[in-house]
């Protein structure tokens, strides 16, 4: 839900969350990137860091050059300039992920869970369960059927938190609780409504359904699409899942292993976010 | 010239003030956790204040100098010797080119803070030469020192002098208990008034699960939560949120038990609630805190946050003209 007006709350003496609505929403994540684009095109010299989130973002400032009333209050004016319309169309990349469902390695690190909390329902089942899907190839379908919106990085460097573009592609899980010691590199994960990849090996509470061999953080920069950036992702781009067998699994990490793999990036499009909404509302009116 | 790293200590990281600026990237600020005492350490061998220096948890590491050169270590106090002669701390201290810098047991604090004049030299990452270990980036080749590392230190700047030494006065490390300043805010509305005011009154202790990422305190009450319906996507524990932003000292408490403040190392955000941020005057005294700590939380407004912060900053200036 958007808010009807922004909501500051201060972080410390030097950071201000900026909350522009509650729930994992693309309208609400479009327009805190469009406003976060706003704030740093505006120059305030007082800022030092902006970072966009799900339906909030933050500002690093400097109190020293401008106080937290009246950072807010300017920030508060550019968004009253902006409007709350959702419209416009940006440039959004479109990156395929290969994805093992179901391997061998998370699989492991759930049972390996599951010694410890032996009442953990594994976690396919349990998101097949909340979300009334069959089986686990039904669960496949469901995640690969659908592009992925890339509407925040952060948690660790790298991770991406995506949310589904096809309405009927909604997936909620919740996150484990205690959370993980350790999640194999390049698993795939639900928590919330959102997908996340993991981009090392890490702790983690999402419920993991299976692994891609391909990096999505470098910081040695090792590979070719990690040139310019140690992460692959950006905020705005596209996320699709394609589901490979365990053959061509091994065919790209020994590619990865090599420092010869290509990540299928296709970055000659643009995103029209009303001739999104527009097919967003007719699937879901169709459903 | 370079120093060769005879033992490694505990977890010995090459550290600077940091690369704020890739959050975004889920990249943290990172750098000195203890930035007054790497500041300090830098001046009085004539470097920058911002010269990547070592940072040595717990236990320090045992150096060999190839060149003469100047070392200054602030921060934990721990015995320092060169050779088998002892030093004093917060003090540039004249090490001659063969001698060997080492390390006593820890007396009280966490953190040593090492400065050699030119600095350490190792390649920088994203603008900062500060260790990074999650990511892999900064000090030799992202990790913490090991045993047979050459650290390379760059030209020394000719500026410091042997014997300068911050005064005692001007030094600072926690108290007992330790007391921690904190703004609430975030998500404080999200506990009820008994617990917002029982946070302030437990006496909490460091935890064993304390480091660069974030410092957990256990053996305050849970906190109880005020009743409200979860938003699509944020889970059901109450503790859950639409994932956010962390600011750096933020006061986050997972399953409402165990509140973490996290620190230079932390992850940029999550999914779990905060009830308020440390104030960046008492950040530094973190880095000093041991486990098994007794800890209080002291609760501040903004004006008090900004004055903490602006006699903080007068401090450091009173050394840098101390020294200089």
């Amino acid at each position: 839900m958007l808010y009807d007006a922004l909501r500051f709350y201060p972080g410390g003496d030097r950071a201000i969350e900026v909350e522009l609505g509650d729930g994992m929403d693309f309208t609400i994540n479009f327009i805190v990137h469009r406003l976060v684009a706003a704030v740093r095109q505006a120059q305030i010299a007082a800022i030092q860091d902006l970072i966009p989130e799900l339906a909030s973002f933050q500002v690093n400032y400097d109190p020293d050059v401008m106080s937290y009333e009246d950072l807010c209050a300017e920030i508060g004016q550019i968004y009253e300039q902006l409007g709350r319309g959702v419209t416009g169309s940006l440039p959004s990349r479109l990156i395929t992920i290969p994805v093992l469902y179901y391997d061998d390695e998370t699989t492991a690190c759930i049972d390996a869970y599951r010694k410890s909390y032996p009442d953990k329902v594994p976690d396919s089942d349990l998101i097949c369960e909340l979300n009334g899907l069959s089986d686990r190839a039904a669960l496949m379908r469901r995640h690969s059927g659908t592009e992925y919106w890339v509407a925040a990085l952060g948690f660790w460097p790298g991770l991406c938190s995506l949310l589904p573009l096809r309405p009927q592609c909604r997936i909620i899980a919740p996150k484990y609780n205690p959370p993980r010691t350790h999640t194999p590199k390049g698993a795939i994960g639900i928590g919330g409504a959102l997908t996340c990849i993991y981009p090392d090996a890490t702790p983690g509470g999402y419920q993991l359904i299976g692994h891609t061999p391909a990096p999505t953080y470098d910081g040695e920069q090792r590979l070719p699409d990690f040139k310019d950036s140690l992460a692959l992702f950006r905020a705005g781009d596209r996320v699709r899942f394609a589901p490979v067998g365990a053959e061509e699994y091994r065919d790209i990490q020994a590619q990865v292993a090599e420092g010869t793999y290509r990540h299928d990036i296709i970055d000659y499009q643009v995103f029209s976010v009303d001739l999104y909404l527009d097919w967003a509302k007719a699937q879901e009116a169709a459903a | 010239m370079s120093v060769k790293v005879i033992k490694p200590g505990l977890l010995t990281t090459v550290q600077d003030l940091g690369r704020p600026g890739y959050f975004h990237l889920g990249i943290p600020m990172g750098g000195a956790m203890d930035r007054l005492a790497m500041r300090s350490a830098n001046l009085l061998v004539g470097n920058d204040e911002g010269a990547a220096g070592l940072e040595a948890v717990f236990m320090g590491p045992e150096l060999e100098f190839t060149q003469d050169a100047l070392v200054a270590v602030t921060g934990a106090d721990m015995p320092i010797f060169v050779d088998e002669v002892e030093q004093p701390g917060w003090t540039a201290i004249a090490v001659k080119a063969g001698q060997r810098l080492g390390f006593g047991f820890l007396r009280s604090g966490a953190r040593a803070y090492i400065a050699i004049s030119g600095g350490i030299d190792t390649p920088p990452a994203l603008g900062s030469r500060s260790t990074y270990a999650i990511g892999a980036l900064g000090g030799v080749e992202g990790r913490a020192i090991a045993v047979e590392d050459e650290l390379p230190i760059g030209r020394a700047s000719g500026k410091g002098r042997a014997g300068a030494s911050v005064p005692q006065a001007l030094r600072r490390g926690p108290g007992s208990p330790a007391e921690l300043r904190m703004l609430p805010g975030l998500y404080w509305h999200r506990i009820t008034e008994a617990a917002q005011k029982g946070f302030f009154e437990d006496e909490w202790a460091v935890a064993p699960e304390a480091d660069r990422m974030g410092y957990r305190f256990r053996n305050g009450r849970p906190l109880e939560f005020v009743e409200r319906e979860q938003p699509f996507g944020a889970g059901s524990d109450p503790s859950n949120i639409v994932d956010g932003c962390y600011p750096y000292g933020s006061v986050q408490v997972p399953g409402g038990t165990e509140p973490i403040v996290l620190h230079r190392d932390a992850v940029s955000g999550g999914g779990y609630f905060m009830i308020g941020t440390v104030i960046s005057a008492d950040m530094d005294l973190i880095g000093q805190l041991q486990p098994h700590t007794p800890v209080k939380f002291v609760k501040v407004d903004m004006d008090a946050a900004l004055a903490a912060r602006a006699e903080r900053a007068a401090l450091m200036q009173r050394i840098r003209e101390a020294v200089g």
